[in-house]
Parts: C-alpha cells; sequence; structure tokens
C-alpha cells in the first residue's frame, strides 16, 4: 500500500533536481542585473552623469571606460547599472498591477458567468485590440512625461492579457469536482474562489505575467526612446538608446547596442524563466 | 427516535424542457440505508445534487432533521453541510489537487469545528484511522495516492463532520473489484458503527444490494419501483426493474430475454 | 529478468506450442514486454483465440490486459522491447514491418475501445468515418455508400440513411458503439480485439451491444478477444477465460469452469470481492492490499503478498501452469479452499 510512494516522492525529486541550461543562464543574468542596479553607487566605475567630452564616445574596452562611453563621454556600463533601477522596476510595476487587476476580472468573470462574464469579456476584448504604446501616449500626452502615468496606462493595457487567461483557466479549474465538494462542505464561494481556485490558477498567471514583464520592459524603453519616459538626469536602457541615436548614424554604435542589447537578453531570459517556473508547477500538480 | 432524519416530498428539477427529477419522494430514517437506482439520464445524480444542495429545486422540498433547507445565507448552507455530506464518483477531481490529504480533511474540520490546531490535528489522525489509512498516506498529495486510497480519504473528510446522512453518488463505480470490496466493506462497518445514513446512488444493483435495506428504481426522472431491495431483487413489479435485472450479466446469462425484457417495456 | 527468460514448462492447448496453430485467430506464446527503461510490463504471456471463438482476458487495472491486446496489433508502448510469439492470422506480429502491420490492421484484424467517442472524429459525420474506413479497405468508390447503409442496418440502426448524414453528437453512447462494432467488422476480419468495449455503456445497453457482437460475430465467424474487467461478464459471454494478474495470467478456464471451479486464489478471491445480484445474499470478503503492476510485484508468485494461502515456497519461482479441473492455474495450491 506504501510501497510506491516513496519511489513516487523519489522520482520527482529527480525531475525537479534537472533543471535547463537555459533556465540557469537566465536566472544567473536576472540575478546579475539586479545585483548590478542594486549595488550600482559600490560597484560602479564611474557616475552615470559624469560627463566628460574628451573621452566621448570611445568603443568598448578603452582605456577605464569597459564598455565605453555616449556621446557626452558618459561611462556605458555604469549607466547601463543605472539603469536597471528604473528599467527593471518600472516593467515590475506594470506586472504587478495588471496581474493584481486581471486575477480580479478574470475571476470575477468565470465565477459570475452569464451576462457579467460576457460583458466583461467583451470590454477586456476592447481593450486588448487598443495599442499599449498609443495608450501610454496619450496619457503622457495628458500628463506630462514621467513614469508613474505610463506605468499605469501600460497596467490597464496589459490587464486583458492576464484576465483573459485567467479566466479560461479559472472556468476550466471551476468545472472539476473539488470545487462543488467545497461547496458541499459547506464553505462560500469567496473561499473557495481565493483558497483553491486561485493558487491553481498560479501556474498560467505567471508564465503569462513573465511574457508581459517582457512586453512592459520593451514599450517603457519604446516610450524613453521617444523620449516620454524618464526625465533626464534619470537614465533607463531606453533613453539610452535614444540619446544614442546621433551617434548611430555618425557610424558609433556601441553606445546605444549595448542597452539594446541588455534589453534583449533581460526580456528572453524573463521568458525562459517564467515558462520554467509555470511548466514546473502545474508539473507538480499534475505529476507528469 | 422515529422522525426520519431525511424526506423529500414532490420533488421536481427541470431544466429548461427537460424534466430530469419528476415528482420524486422518499424518506430516510437514521441508521438506514437506501438505494436510488437508474442508468444515465434517470435523474438519480440530478436528485443527489439536489439534496447536496448543489442544484435548487424547481419544485419540491428537501427535509433533514425536521427542518426544510433552503436559503442561499451562510447559516443555511452550513446547517445543511452539518447534516449531509456527499461523496463523488471520482475521488481524485473531488481534491484540490495542490493540498495533502491531511490538509484537504482538516479543513471543513477548521470551518465546522473551530478549534487549536493541535485538537484537528490529533481528529485527522483519527479520521485517517478509521478508514483505514495510514498517517503516512496523510502527508501526501491525491496523485500519490491509489483509487482506493483517495476515496477512503473523501469518506474521511466527509466524516469529520459527523454528519447524519451520507450522499454517495456511484461512489464505487471506478474502482477496482477487489478495492471496490474493501470500500464497500468499510461503508457496512462505518454505518454500524456510528449510525450514519446512507443515500447510495449507483447503477449497480449488485452493489445496491449489498449496501441498502431499501431502494427505488428511477427511469426518466421518475420512481418506476420502490421497496425492501432484497424484496425489489427477487420478484421485481415493473417491467424496467425486470430488463435491468435481466441485463446483469450471469452464468447462463439469455440475452433473448432481455431482449423480451425490452419490448414488454416498450409496449407500456 | 530471469523471469522473463524462462520457458514455463506448462501444457498447452496446442500439442505444437500454440503460435503455428493456423487456423487460430490470435496466438500469442510466451510474450514478454520490457520497456525501454527496463520496467517488465508483461511477462510469459500465451493466449490463444480460435477462429469464431470468443476469449475472455479479465484483469483489474495494471494487470497488462489491454496491454497485451495492443500488443497483438503491434501496437507497443514507446521503446518497449518484446520477446516470445504474436500470431495474427499467420502474421508475425512482431516480425512485421508497418507496412505489413498497417495491412494487417485494415482487413484481418480490427479492434475496439472503451469509449466510442474518442475513436470517432467529432467533426465528420457518421457517413464519413464508415466510407472513410471502406474506402481505405478497398471496397470501390461506387460500392461504399450502399455498404455502409447495409452496415448500419445490421448493426440495428433505424433509418440508416438519416444516421450516415448525423454527426456523432447527436448519437447515444450505445448507438455510437454499434457504429464503431459496424466499421470494426465491415472488412469481415479474422479477429476482433475488443478493449472493455460496454463499460462505458448503462446495464441494460450493454446486454443490447453484447447481443449484437455476438450475432455479428457467429455470423462472420470472427474470433474475439475480449477484454474487460467485469468476470461476471466474461464467464457470461465467453468460450474460455484468461485471467491476469500483474502482468501474468495466473488462470486459464472455461467461461462456466470459472463460476463453477475457480483453480486460483486470485480467482477465487475475486468472486468473493463482487456482490452478485443472484443467489442469496451472502457477505462479500474483500482483498487485502491493492492490485499490483509486474513492476512493483514481489519475487515468485506475484500474487503471494496478497493471497492468504501463500507459504514460503511461493517466494522461491513464479508458478507454473498446473491443471485443475477445468482450469489451468499458476499455483502450488489450486482450487484450495481459503481458510
Amino acid at each position: 500500500m506504501t510501497l510506491t510512494i516513496p519511489a513516487l516522492r523519489a522520482r520527482s525529486a529527480r525531475r525537479r533536481r534537472r533543471r535547463p541550461l537555459a533556465v540557469s543562464l537566465a536566472v544567473a543574468f536576472l540575478i546579475l542585473l539586479t545585483v548590478a542596479g542594486l549595488l550600482a553607487p559600490v560597484l560602479a566605475p564611474h557616475s552615470p552623469d559624469a560627463t566628460s567630452l574628451l573621452n566621448s564616445l570611445l568603443p568598448p574596452g578603452a582605456g577605464e571606460h569597459w564598455l565605453g562611453t555616449d556621446s557626452t563621454g558618459r561611462d556605458v556600463l555604469s549607466r547601463i547599472m543605472y539603469g536597471a533601477r528604473l528599467s527593471l522596476l518600472a516593467p515590475l510595476g506594470v506586472v504587478l498591477l495588471s496581474g493584481v487587476l486581471g486575477i480580479a476580472i478574470g475571476l470575477l468573470a468565470a465565477r459570475a458567468g452569464g451576462w457579467a462574464d460576457a460583458v466583461i469579456s467583451r470590454g477586456m476584448d476592447i481593450v486588448f485590440a487598443f495599442p499599449s504604446l498609443l495608450l501610454a501616449m496619450l496619457v503622457v500626452a495628458v500628463t506630462g512625461p514621467g513614469l508613474t502615468a505610463p506605468i499605469c496606462a501600460l497596467a490597464v493595457s496589459y490587464t486583458p492579457f492576464v484576465g483573459r487567461v485567467v479566466r479560461s483557466v479559472a472556468i476550466q479549474e471551476g468545472a472539476r469536482p473539488y470545487m462543488e465538494s467545497y461547496r458541499v462542505m459547506g464553505f462560500g464561494v469567496l473561499w473557495v474562489t481565493l483558497r483553491h481556485l486561485l493558487p491553481n490558477v498560479m501556474p498560467v498567471l505567471i508564465a503569462q505575467s513573465a511574457l508581459a514583464f517582457g512586453y512592459a520592459l520593451v514599450d517603457l524603453a519604446s516610450l524613453s526612446y521617444l523620449g516620454l519616459g524618464v526625465r533626464p538626469p534619470d537614465a533607463d536602457w531606453g533613453s539610452m538608446i535614444s540619446q544614442a541615436r546621433s551617434a548611430i548614424l555618425q557610424g558609433e554604435p556601441w553606445s546605444g547596442l549595448l542597452p539594446g542589447l541588455v534589453v534583449l537578453l533581460t526580456v528572453v531570459s524573463v521568458n525562459v524563466l517564467g515558462e520554467h517556473i509555470g511548466g514546473s508547477i502545474a508539473g507538480k500538480r499534475e505529476g507528469s | 427516535m422515529n422522525a426520519p432524519v431525511l424526506s423529500v416530498t414532490s420533488l421536481v428539477k427541470r431544466f429548461g424542457h427537460l424534466t430530469a427529477v419528476d415528482d420524486v419522494s422518499f424518506e430516510l430514517m437514521p441508521g438506514a440505508s437506501l438505494g436510488i437506482v437508474g442508468e444515465s439520464g434517470s435523474g438519480k445524480t440530478t436528485t443527489a445534487r439536489i439534496l447536496a444542495g448543489l442544484e435548487q429545486p424547481t419544485s419540491g422540498t428537501v427535509t433533514l432533521d425536521g427542518e426544510i433547507v433552503g436559503g442561499q445565507s451562510r447559516r443555511a448552507r452550513l446547517r445543511q453541510a452539518r447534516l449531509l455530506q456527499m461523496i463523488f464518483q471520482d475521488p481524485y477531481g473531488s481534491f484540490d489537487p495542490r493540498r495533502t490529504v491531511a490538509e484537504s480533511i482538516a479543513e471543513p474540520l477548521r470551518l465546522h469545528a473551530p478549534g487549536p490546531a493541535a485538537a484537528h490535528r490529533a481528529r485527522v489522525g483519527e479520521l485517517l484511522d478509521q478508514v483505514g489509512l495510514s498517517a503516512r498516506a496523510g502527508e501526501s498529495l491525491p496523485r500519490e495516492l491509489s483509487g482506493g486510497q483517495r476515496q477512503r480519504a473523501a469518506i474521511a473528510r466527509a466524516l469529520g463532520i459527523a454528519p447524519r446522512v451520507l450522499v454517495l453518488d456511484e461512489a464505487v463505480a471506478a474502482l477496482d473489484v477487489s478495492i471496490q470490496a474493501q470500500i464497500l466493506t468499510l461503508l457496512d462497518e462505518l454505518r454500524r458503527d456510528t449510525g450514519i445514513s446512507y443515500v447510495f446512488v449507483s447503477h449497480d444493483l449488485a452493489v445496491v444490494r449489498y449496501i441498502t435495506d431499501t431502494a427505488v428504481v428511477m427511469r426518466h426522472g421518475r420512481i418506476v419501483e420502490r421497496g425492501e431491495t432484497e424484496q425489489i431483487l427477487r420478484s421485481p413489479r415493473h417491467p424496467y426493474t425486470r430488463l435491468l435485472l435481466d441485463s446483469i450479466p450471469s452464468p447462463g446469462w439469455d440475452l433473448d430475454r432481455v431482449a423480451r425484457d425490452r419490448r414488454a417495456l416498450d409496449a407500456l | 529478468m530471469r523471469v522473463l527468460a524462462k520457458k514455463t514448462p506448462a501444457r498447452r492447448e496446442a500439442p505444437d506450442g500454440g503460435a503455428g496453430d493456423r487456423r487460430d485467430a490470435l496466438g500469442v506464446s510466451g510474450l514478454s514486454l520490457t520497456l525501454g527503461t527496463g520496467v517488465p510490463l508483461l511477462a510469459d504471456v500465451t493466449v490463444r483465440v480460435g477462429r469464431g471463438e470468443t476469449v475472455g482476458l479479465v484483469g483489474e487495472s495494471g494487470s497488462g490486459k489491454s496491454l497485451t491486446a495492443r500488443t497483438a496489433l503491434g501496437m507497443l508502448p514507446r521503446g518497449a522491447r518484446a520477446t516470445g510469439e504474436v500470431t495474427v492470422a499467420d502474421v508475425d506480429v512482431l516480425a512485421a514491418g508497418r507496412r505489413r502491420l498497417r495491412e494487417l490492421r485494415r482487413t484481418r484484424a480490427s479492434m475496439i475501445f472503451q469509449d466510442p467517442r474518442a475513436s470517432i472524429n467529432p467533426v465528420r459525420r457518421i457517413g464519413d468515418y464508415l466510407t472513410e474506413g471502406l474506402r481505405a479497405r478497398g471496397v470501390p468508390a461506387r460500392a461504399v455508400a450502399g455498404r455502409a447503409l447495409e452496415l448500419l442496418d445490421q448493426v440495428g440502426i433505424r433509418d440508416p440513411g438519416g444516421a450516415l448524414r448525423c454527426f456523432p453528437h447527436e448519437f447515444s453512447g450505445g448507438m455510437l458503439q454499434r457504429v464503431v462494432i459496424a466499421g470494426a467488422l465491415s472488412t469481415e476480419p479474422e479477429l476482433l480485439l475488443a478493449d472493455e468495449p460496454t463499460t462505458a455503456l448503462d446495464v441494460t445497453t450493454q446486454a443490447e451491444v453484447i447481443a449484437l457482437l455476438k450475432d455479428m460475430q457467429r455470423a462472420h465467424g470472427t474470433g474475439m478477444l475480449f477484454v474487460t474487467h467485469d468476470l461476471d461478464l466474461a464467464a457470461a459471454i465467453c468460450d474460455r477465460v484468461y485471467v491476469m494478474y500483474a502482468g501474468r495470467i495466473v488462470e486459464e478456464s472455461t467461461g462456466s469452469g470459472l463460476f463453477g471451479a475457480p483453480a486460483h486464489p486470485y480467482t477465487r478471491a475475486l468472486l468473493e470481492a463482487s456482490p452478485s445480484v443472484h443467489g442469496d445474499r451472502v457477505a462479500i470478503r474483500a482483498i487485502a492490499g491493492r492490485p499490483r503492476s509486474l513492476a512493483d510485484s514481489p519475487t515468485g508468485c506475484s500474487f503471494r503478498d496478497r493471497c492468504p494461502l501463500a507459504g514460503d515456497d511461493c517466494a522461491e519461482t513464479v508458478p507454473a501452469h498446473r491443471p485443475h479441473g477445468q482450469s489451468l492455474a499458476a499455483c502450488l495450491r489450486p482450487g484450495q479452499v481459503t481458510p
């Protein structure tokens, strides 16, 4: 009777230990970025704002500027490190906000059903169809540059992205017999939804949020590139690319390419990690 | 103690044009076991779901321990849950896949009998013991247990609330024969030890014969025959009951007789 | 893997070893199946189905009964290695190439499953399902429609013309299983593998579908391997019954002999564990523990950890099949009364 249980445990433990290389690399890269951002004042070789026209547009590896300098002679490495703070925090804000909104709306639609579900779902379709960047630009046009407004705007426009998935998984999960067995035991709908339905929706939610993080990072970088995001002298990666425009045209692409590469790697890493977390939670649950 | 613990009066349930349950009435005495027999579409499962409060009847009443159940208030819901619990066919599906069996058994205890965590832990241990599960099985996730162990766990969880009535909806249908026998004997012992009453919903007449004293046979939402289970099996009065009985394979199975029963029933 | 290599010196039905008998619809002899990871699934399974014979293969979950039936059509689990002999209508299944297997499945052996809805494409019409099968089996295009109507009529579907235009969801499970049976028997195969074909159906529908299966089988002379968990059903309709436990055949008996004098303690325990509607009401006796698969069964006799008769000698070797009454049982103490 109990013979197979330890065997099962051992098997699932083995499965958990086997982590793909891509995931390890992604985790390492994200930790590196976080540490770099947090400890930028200690670790950065230069002040991010120290200009030096003598040393402008140095290529990577030139003297004490490992990753070179931009058109006003600021150290690119130091600016990437300082920029990690806003570049990572702002999308995180978007993801958290849209996650909370998406869960609330998705669960509400799934549990209410009927016309309420129809109204919420159509509403989400409309918001989903509206380009997120355009919405963020419109909001910025009203409120002026700064990060708070675009974060909120992007959060709203990403809500359907999360909400639709939460809704469909919640409907699927809600049809499973254990939902009914909790009702028979006398538990209220709210309790069952929050205690049992929500945790079982989490795997998809995490995977979806990772995707949203990537999109938000790119959108915010685009806003900064357009000059609508962070205001100088604050720096994020998007504004670094933006300020490198003229240098790129002059044939000195480094100061723009490097932050662009960091954006790319970050988005890929977050997606790889999100997919892995989502997959392993689902695997732990289903046992296959 | 001669009042029925459960009585159902003129129960009707319509889904649009379809009448799933049509004027169903029965009573269940404390400590008794009633079988509801029928095939798919007979309305037996809908009846069970109404008893458990998962469906609202179109008309008719369900009376538990002398008081008509109904209303969506928290108080009404808790009272119904305390008096009547249900076991589903699929014991795997009826557990939250992310929680250990012990956690799942403890949860309704906390709702219905608030108390210190240590008392709940002790009670969970007792319940596991009562249904023949090891403490180790209690620490397992539902997917790590076999079908029979899960059904034991589901029974333990329901018993934790100490209901007067247990509704079992095809509770042994998905189990292997040898495991089915284990669950049936467990249910038998529990009824003898605790005086709980069963409403045993099943398509399987042999199982119903083993576990119930009285039975009703349902077809197309209506009760076509009722009485002592043994009496129904020995001398069925309704042609449908006869068809059901003759359809059960046995040595010397006469398929022509089944066909004759079918014609007799269609001629009604 | 000592067990896999060992040949059981049991008495066989056919004196030449079974598989070589050309009259048989199915001959499985000494079949062992092992996954690539070394997990054993079947050990020394011998099953024979004569032309026109109905043979039951009974067991609980994990016994390997469905696996045996699938192996007969060459459908092995991914990465599994099979040893022994499997012959269907003179085709050596384990040695046959893809083309040969396809040919075999198309014309000479059919299989029907528990859930008819899973074997019919839900977005195609019933007519498409039948004609597609008939075309694949080489029926000329002009004759196909007529043949489909004829088949539906044979399996007792009223208004076959209308049925051809129906979608699967418009049919009940019982009706759909009739359609599947019509398709399976359309080429008059020599072997029909029926894997729990009535388990998902209501009791009364089951009786009708079984009656149909038996009629069709009699008319076409098809040999049928009937896989089921239901001992009563197997005993009621089968000429011979094999009882499987943990990847091995533990008893072979005639259908009636199974109830009259079960030889293997497992068969007897199963009978004592199932409640019955017939005769006097008797107490059922549960079997301790749970059904095992071959991989986690004990050494020697697989059933010995649940067997009331087991002694130390049961652990030594896998018992050979020995005759007892109308049965062959893999037990050292066949036919002994359980204490």
